[in-house]
C-alpha cells in the first residue's frame, strides 16, 4: 500500500462515509478556520476546497499552511489534509475529523485494505485500493502484487476497476503492469488511452538514460559532462557517430572551461576511429545540436567542432549541416570574411557540376545563403562582392522549379539546414532591391542605387518607401526638381499604415527630402515651411535636421520654428503623445497575425485615430474620438467573447490608451 | 437557469436533471429574516409558497421502507422509495453522501431497488462503485446494463492536489 512520506506536521485522512462536506465547512469555520477557494472540475466529478486561518497564527508562517478538502465522485473518496500547522493543532483537527466524520489516517486504511484482500473481497479491497491510489507515497512490491492479481482476476469488472484505479498511480511499474495486459480485447482500448496519457513511455534502461540525460542537456546546455555521459550511453548503444558529435562538444565545452581535456581526447579519438556508416538521422541531430549551442552564444565552440568534424563527415549527409554550422557561427564572430568565405565553399559544392549526383538545395534556399554572403560582404565593406551576391540572389529567386530531385524532396537535409537557418529571414526580390540600393548608395554610387530603386518603382509604384528612396537618392545627385516630382509621387501614394508601422514617419522623412530639394533650389521660406511642417509631425526628427547641415542653417535662420525646435528638442527625451501612439499602433499591430479580424478592426481604429490627431483641434474632435473609442472597444469586446483572446491583450489595451491619449481623451 | 430577486438579492437557480427538477436559492447572509418563516426572506418565501418542494429530509425520509424486508412493504412505498431515491440523485447530483445512500441500497434483495441505485449511478457516474457492483451482481439483466454502463470511456484521471511535503 502507498506509505506516506508525511513528517508529524502532515495530516492526511480519508473521511468516512456520510461525511458531509457543509458539514465539515462548517465544523472548521467555528475551529477558526475559514473556505477561500473552491474548485470543481470535469463536471464537478471532483471539488477541491482550500481553507485558511481566520486569525494567522504566531506560530506558523501563513503562507507554508495549506488545508484542503477534495471529493472524487470517481474512487467514491473524500480526502483531507493539512500541512504546516503547528502540530498540535494538527492533532487537534484530526481528533475531530476521526469523531466527527470518521475520519482514517494511511495505516487504517492500509489496514483495511489487507482485510478485504484477506478476506478475498474484492469489491471492498477495489475500494479500499481506491482511497489508497492518490495517497502521496511510494509503491511497494506488495501493492504492485495486489494490483497485479487484481489485473489478472477472472472477474472482467475486477480487472476493470483495477484499471480504473491504476490511471491516478503515474508510475512506470504500473504503466510496465499495464502493458502486459494490453492483449485483452475488454481492456485494450482504456489501457492504451492510459499508457498514451503517461509522462513517459516505456523505454529500454539504457534509452531511459538517455532520453533523462536529453533533458538535462536541455536544461544544462552549456555543461561538457553531460554531453561526455551522453557520448559514452551513445558509444554503449553502438552510435558512435553521434557519440563523436557529442564527445567532440564535450571537448570544445571543456576546452572553453579550461577543464583537463586528457580524458575526453581519449574517448574523442577512440570514438573517430569506430565512425562507419552514417544514418542519415546525423544531420537533422547535429543541425539541432549546433543551432542550440549557436543560440547559447558560444561561437567558438561550434567553429571548433565544425571543423573538427567536418574531415570525418565529409562525404556524409552531415556536411553541408557542419560547413553551414561554421558559417554562422563565423558570422556571430564578426568574421565576415571567413564566413563569406566558407559559405562559397558549401555554395558552390551545393551548385557545382558534381551536385548532380545528389540532391541540390531547392532555389529558394539557395537565394538565402546567397544573401547571407552579400551581407556578410556587406559588413566586411567589400561593396562589389556583395552587389554580385545579391545579383546572384536575384537570379535564383528568378528561377524556375528545378526537374532534377532537390533537397526539398531528401527530407533530412532539407530539414538540417532549414533548423540552422530557422532564424534567417527569406529574402524577397524588393529585400535584394532594397539591400543593393542602400549598399550602392552607402558607397557613394548613387547613380547605380538609383538604377534599383527605379527598377522597383516601376515594379511597385505604389510603394511610398520606394519613392522616398527615389526622392533621397535624387536630391544625393543634386536633381532636386527631379526629387521633388519624387516626393509628390511618394505622398501620393502614401498610406497611413505606412505612417503606423515605420518608426520615423515616413510623412516626415518626404517632407524634409522636399526641404533639402527647396533648400538646393534656393527656396529657403519653402524649405523651412517643410522643416516646421516635419517637427510638427514627428519631433525627434529634430537630430535628423541637426544632421544635414543645408536644413540645419535654415533651422537656424529661421526664427518662427524656434519654438517647435525647442518642443522637439524635449520630444526626444519625452516623446509627444502622436508619437508615442504610433510607436504603440505599431508594436501592436507586428504582433498579430496580418489579416485577421483584430488586426484589421486595430488597424482601421490607429488610422481613424491618426486622422483625428492630425486634423488638429476641432469643434468636432472630441466626440468623434468618443465615438471611435466606444466604438474599437465594443467590438473588441464581441470579438474576445467568439474567442478571440489577444482582444483585450496588454499590448492591444496599450496601444489603444496611447491612442485615445493623443487625440485628447 | 438562474434568477436574482429584487428585493433580497438572492439567487434562484433551477437545474433541470435527468430524474428531478432542483430548486437551489442562495440567501445572502446579510440579509434579515423576517416574516412567518424565520430562514426565508418575504420575496424567496413568497415564490416558493405555492411549490409542492421536497428537501433532502423529505426524500431521505422516503427511502425508509428500503430498509426493511420487502415483504413487509407495500408495493406503492416501495414505488415510492425508489423514486425518492431517484430524486435524491438529482438533489445531490454533486454531493458524494448520494454515494453513501447508493451504498446502503445496493445489496438489496430486490431486483427494481438495485436497478436503482444502478440508474442513479450511472447519472451522476460513480464508476468505480459501477464496477464493484458489476463484479457482484448476479441478476442477468442488471449485469447486462452494468456491462454496457462500465463499458463507457472512463474519464482522464486528474491528479489530486497533493499536500506539501508529500512524494
Amino acid at each position: 500500500m502507498p506509505t506516506s512520506s508525511a513528517t508529524s506536521r502532515l495530516l492526511s485522512v480519508v473521511l468516512g462515509p456520510g461525511s458531509s462536506r457543509d458539514d465539515l465547512r462548517d465544523g472548521l469555520r467555528s475551529r477558526g478556520y475559514r473556505l477561500i477557494r473552491e474548485q470543481p472540475r470535469r463536471a464537478r466529478q471532483f471539488l477541491t476546497w482550500w481553507f485558511a486561518q481566520e486569525v494567522p497564527s504566531q506560530d506558523a508562517d501563513p503562507a507554508s499552511i495549506e488545508l484542503g478538502y477534495e471529493e472524487d465522485h470517481i474512487l467514491g473518496q473524500r480526502r483531507f489534509w493539512g500541512a504546516g500547522l503547528p502540530a498540535d493543532a494538527l492533532d487537534a483537527l484530526k481528533a475531530w475529523l476521526t469523531v466527527a466524520f470518521a475520519a482514517k489516517s494511511l495505516p487504517e486504511v492500509t489496514a483495511c485494505a489487507w482485510r478485504a484482500q484477506t478476506a478475498n473481497d474484492k469489491v471492498a479491497t477495489l475500494g479500499a485500493w481506491g482511497a489508497l491510489a492518490t495517497w502521496p507515497g511510494e509503491l511497494d512490491a506488495v501493492e504492485l502484487d495486489l494490483l497485479r492479481a487484481r489485473l489478472s482476476d477472472e472477474h472482467l469488472a475486477v480487472r476493470k476497476a483495477a484499471v480504473l484505479v491504476a490511471s491516478y498511480v503515474d508510475r512506470i511499474e504500473v504503466a510496465e503492469l499495464l502493458a502486459e495486459r494490453r492483449q485483452e480485447p475488454a481492456l485494450a482500448v482504456e489501457i492504451d488511452r492510459q499508457l498514451a496519457l503517461r509522462s513517459y513511455a516505456l523505454l529500454s534502461p539504457g534509452e531511459q538514460a538517455r532520453r533523462q540525460l536529453e533533458d538535462e542537456i536541455a536544461t544544462a546546455p552549456l555543461a561538457p559532462e553531460l554531453y561526455q555521459r551522453h557520448a559514452q550511453i551513445l558509444a554503449g548503444l553502438a552510435q558512435p557517430s553521434f557519440a563523436l558529435l557529442e564527445a567532440q562538444i564535450a571537448l570544445a565545452l571543456a576546452r572553453r572551461d579550461g577543464w583537463p581535456l586528457h580524458e575526453l581526447q581519449v574517448l574523442t579519438d577512440s570514438l573517430r576511429a569506430r565512425v562507419g556508416t552514417v544514418t542519415e538521422q546525423l544531420a537533422t541531430f547535429l543541425a539541432e545540436r549546433l543551432r542550440s549551442l549557436l543560440a547559447q552564444d558560444v561561437p567558438h565552440v561550434v567553429v571548433e567542432v565544425s571543423e573538427l568534424l567536418l574531415p570525418v563527415f565529409a562525404t556524409t549527409t552531415a556536411r553541408l549541416p557542419l560547413q553551414l554550422a561554421g558559417v554562422l557561427a563565423h558570422r556571430a564572430l564578426g568574421r565576415w570574411l571567413v564566413a563569406a568565405t566558407e559559405l562559397g565553399s558549401l555554395l558552390d559544392a551545393t551548385e557545382g557540376a558534381d551536385a548532380q549526383m545528389e540532391p541540390r538545395p531547392a532555389p529558394p534556399q539557395i537565394a538565402l545563403l546567397r544573401f547571407m554572403r552579400a551581407r556578410l560582404f556587406a559588413d566586411a565593406q567589400a561593396c562589389d562582392a556583395a552587389i554580385a551576391e545579391a545579383e546572384q540572389a536575384l537570379l535564383w529567386l528568378a528561377s524556375p522549379p528545378p526537374v532534377a530531385p532537390t533537397l526539398g524532396a531528401s527530407s533530412v537535409v532539407a530539414q538540417a539546414l532549414a533548423t540552422l537557418l530557422s532564424a534567417e529571414t527569406p529574402p524577397s526580390r524588393r529585400t535584394l532591391l532594397f539591400f543593393c540600393m542602400q549598399t550602392l548608395a552607402a558607397e557613394g554610387r548613387y547613380a547605380e542605387a538609383l538604377e534599383r530603386a527605379t527598377l522597383l518603382a516601376a515594379e511597385e509604384p505604389t510603394a511610398a518607401d520606394v519613392q522616398l528612396a527615389c526622392a533621397t537618392l535624387l536630391n544625393c545627385l543634386h536633381e532636386s526638381e527631379a526629387a521633388l516630382l519624387a516626393c509628390d509621387r511618394a505622398r501620393a501614394v502614401l498610406r497611413p499604415i505606412d505612417q503606423l508601422m515605420e518608426d520615423e514617419d515616413p510623412l516626415a522623412s518626404l517632407l524634409l527630402e522636399s526641404a533639402r530639394s527647396w533648400a538646393k533650389l534656393q527656396q529657403t521660406q519653402a524649405a523651412a515651411d517643410c522643416i516646421g511642417a516635419a517637427l510638427q509631425l514627428d519631433p525627434r526628427c529634430i537630430e535628423r535636421i541637426s544632421g544635414q547641415p543645408e536644413l540645419a542653417l535654415i533651422l537656424a535662420a529661421s526664427p518662427s520654428l524656434e519654438e517647435l525646435v525647442v518642443e522637439a528638442l524635449a520630444a526626444l527625451s519625452d516623446p509627444d503623445p502622436r508619437t508615442k501612439a504610433r510607436h504603440e499602433a505599431a508594436a501592436c499591430l507586428r504582433s498579430l497575425p496580418t489579416g485577421s479580424a483584430l488586426s484589421t478592426l486595430l488597424l482601421d481604429f490607429f488610422v481613424a485615430g491618426l486622422s483625428i490627431v492630425d486634423a488638429g483641434p476641432q469643434p468636432s474632435s472630441p466626440s468623434m474620438a468618443m465615438g471611435l473609442l466606444s466604438s474599437v472597444e465594443a467590438q473588441l469586446d464581441v470579438l474576445a467573447e467568439s474567442g478571440e483572446a489577444a482582444a483585450h491583450a496588454p499590448l492591444v489595451n496599450a496601444a489603444i490608451a496611447a491612442m485615445a491619449d493623443a487625440m485628447g481623451l | 437557469m438562474s434568477w436574482h430577486t429584487v428585493h433580497s438579492q438572492s439567487r434562484v437557480r433551477l437545474e433541470a436533471h435527468e430524474s428531478a427538477l432542483v430548486l437551489d436559492v442562495a440567501i445572502p447572509v446579510s440579509t434579515a429574516a423576517t416574516g412567518s418563516d424565520p430562514s426565508l426572506p418575504p420575496d424567496i418565501a413568497t415564490l416558493l409558497q405555492p411549490l409542492p418542494l421536497l428537501q433532502e429530509a423529505d426524500l431521505l425520509s422516503a427511502l425508509a421502507p428500503l430498509s426493511c424486508l420487502p415483504q413487509e412493504v407495500g408495493l406503492e412505498p416501495l414505488l415510492l422509495a425508489r423514486r425518492a431515491l431517484q430524486r435524491l440523485g438529482g438533489l445531490w447530483y454533486d454531493d458524494l453522501r448520494l454515494l453513501d445512500v447508493l451504498r446502503l441500497y445496493a445489496d438489496h434483495p430486490l431486483q427494481a431497488v438495485r436497478a436503482s441505485t444502478i440508474a442513479v449511478a450511472s447519472h451522476v457516474d460513480y464508476r468505480l462503485f459501477l464496477l464493484e457492483r458489476a463484479a457482484c451482481e448476479t441478476d442477468s439483466l442488471l449485469r447486462r446494463v452494468l456491462h454496457t454502463v462500465t463499458a463507457r470511456e472512463a474519464p482522464e484521471p486528474t491528479p489530486a492536489p497533493l499536500p506539501p511535503g508529500s512524494a
